[in-house]
């Protein structure tokens, strides 16, 4: 299976509490690093934006797609 | 069966091949026999009496007597002094028994006290000393009657562990490039040895422990590191939740890696009361698994059995900070953690004192 290292932007979503964590809006990725560092006190401005890094299987790639939050792709191995 | 035995490439030095020297380079079968051959791989063993060398269940002894430096055994095969080689000998000794470690420049046996081009470290009961190149450099405490000694090159000078625990130091280059282990006799007591290997450690820091919570980790129990550092846990279960703490300000700014129940691995940013997820690897952890976290500088990584799961490049909060926990602001922490250590990442400009384990070469 093919695995690709992508970069996605989307939104936060949580409210930064220990329960409910500010974490990136995206489904279907487990493998990820947050690529923007943005610090916690101003995590929330507007526009709410995150951009991640990510290695997806094709599945995972072709949800993406769907989602239209795909910004980059690079096939890796 | 055919054992290979810890001393597989060494051999004797000369004043202990006078009477049915042996060389258990390899033992085939039952440690019976009569034939020995200095070169051959296969010792088979029988009668040892009137050699001051004997070998049983697998250990060696180096009898009492004969003259204090004479080296019992050498390396045959030599390394490159580079940071990193490690010297590291296991064994026991009865009161007042003695041994010594070095590692000197050449194959020839020579009386490590008087002439050798050598650095290494004698123990005679309890007087226990640092010599370099037949000098008495530093004396040093006792290393009691169990231990693993390990000589360790650093790239301009040597330091020792015993134990674990540091022993001494030697800043100065040791002035030659090749070269070879020997282990020497003392005149007193016997001194059983378990294992002896020359042996390349990966990454001279790598072994080197700063902290470390041996067993259980509960919640709340708090360990120390550099800012800079690597720290790695055995994850035993899986359940809601493993939080270890690293760059602990307060309950409010910190940073901690998360276990979940399903495995899931993350990084975790606290700052000013705020959460944040900054990474989860793509790996679930299984119970069992070696987890580890690098930090180093702005940049945390994650690691499951030594395979990376994260690199988050912009941590630049709470920098500075060094105290670690078992997370006990928050709840649950249900996982089982166990044997947690921590280590250091540069050693170049760390006092002594940080060094204090080593692990993984001898168990």
């Amino acid at each position: 299976m093919a695995t690709y290292r992508v970069t996605l932007m989307t939104s936060w979503q949580g409210t930064g509490t220990d329960t409910d964590p500010f974490r990136p809006d995206i489904q279907d990725v487990q493998g990820w690093v947050d690529v923007t560092g943005q610090p916690l006190a101003n995590i929330l401005p507007a526009p709410n934006a995150v951009v991640i890094a990510a290695i997806v299987n094709d599945a995972q790639l072709a949800l993406l797609d769907q989602d239209d939050i795909l910004t980059q792709e690079t096939i890796n191995a | 069966m055919t054992l290979t035995h810890p001393f597989a490439g060494w051999r004797l030095g000369p004043q202990h091949r006078t009477t049915r020297p042996l060389l258990p380079f390899q033992f085939t079968g039952a440690i019976v026999g009569t034939t020995y051959s200095e070169d051959s791989a296969t010792a088979t063993i029988a009668d040892v009496v009137g050699t001051r060398v004997t070998v049983a269940n697998g250990h060696l002894t180096l009898a009492s007597g004969g003259t204090d430096g004479d080296p019992a055994f050498i390396g045959d095969t030599g390394a490159t002094w580079a940071a990193g080689l490690a010297f590291i000998v296991k064994g026991s000794a009865a009161a007042n028994a003695g041994v010594g470690l070095y590692i000197a420049d050449t194959t020839t046996p020579i009386n490590i006290l008087s002439t050798a081009q050598g650095i290494g470290w004698y123990l005679l009961g309890t007087d226990d000393f640092v010599l370099r190149n037949g000098t008495q450099r530093a004396d040093t405490p006792s290393p009691g009657t169990n231990w693993t000694l390990a000589i360790i090159a650093r790239a301009n000078g040597v330091f020792a562990l015993v134990n674990g625990k540091l022993w001494w130091v030697f800043d100065s280059d040791p002035g030659y490039t090749a070269v070879y282990p020997h282990i020497v006799s003392s005149r007193n007591a016997d001194t059983t040895l378990d294992g002896a290997v020359l042996t390349p450690i990966p990454n001279a820091q790598a072994a080197l422990v700063t902290d470390a919570l041996v067993g259980s980790v509960a919640a709340g129990d708090t360990f120390n590191h550099q800012h800079d550092c690597r720290i790695e846990w055995t994850q035993t279960s899986l359940a809601d939740f493993t939080r270890i703490v690293f760059r602990f300000i307060d309950a409010n700014n910190h940073w901690f890696a998360l276990v979940r129940a399903n495995g899931q691995f993350q990084l975790y940013e606290r700052t000013g009361g705020s959460t944040s997820v900054r990474a989860t690897g793509a790996t679930n952890v299984q119970a069992n698994d070696r987890l580890v976290v690098v930090v180093e500088g702005t940049t945390i990584s994650g690691y499951i059995n030594a395979v990376a799961q994260w690199h988050y490049t912009q941590a630049t909060s709470h920098v500075t900070a060094t105290l670690g926990k078992r997370n006990d602001d928050y709840s649950p922490e249900l996982g089982g953690v166990e044997n947690l250590r921590v280590y250091v990442r540069d050693v170049a400009n760390d006092a002594p004192a940080l060094w204090n384990a080593i692990t993984g070469v001898i168990q």
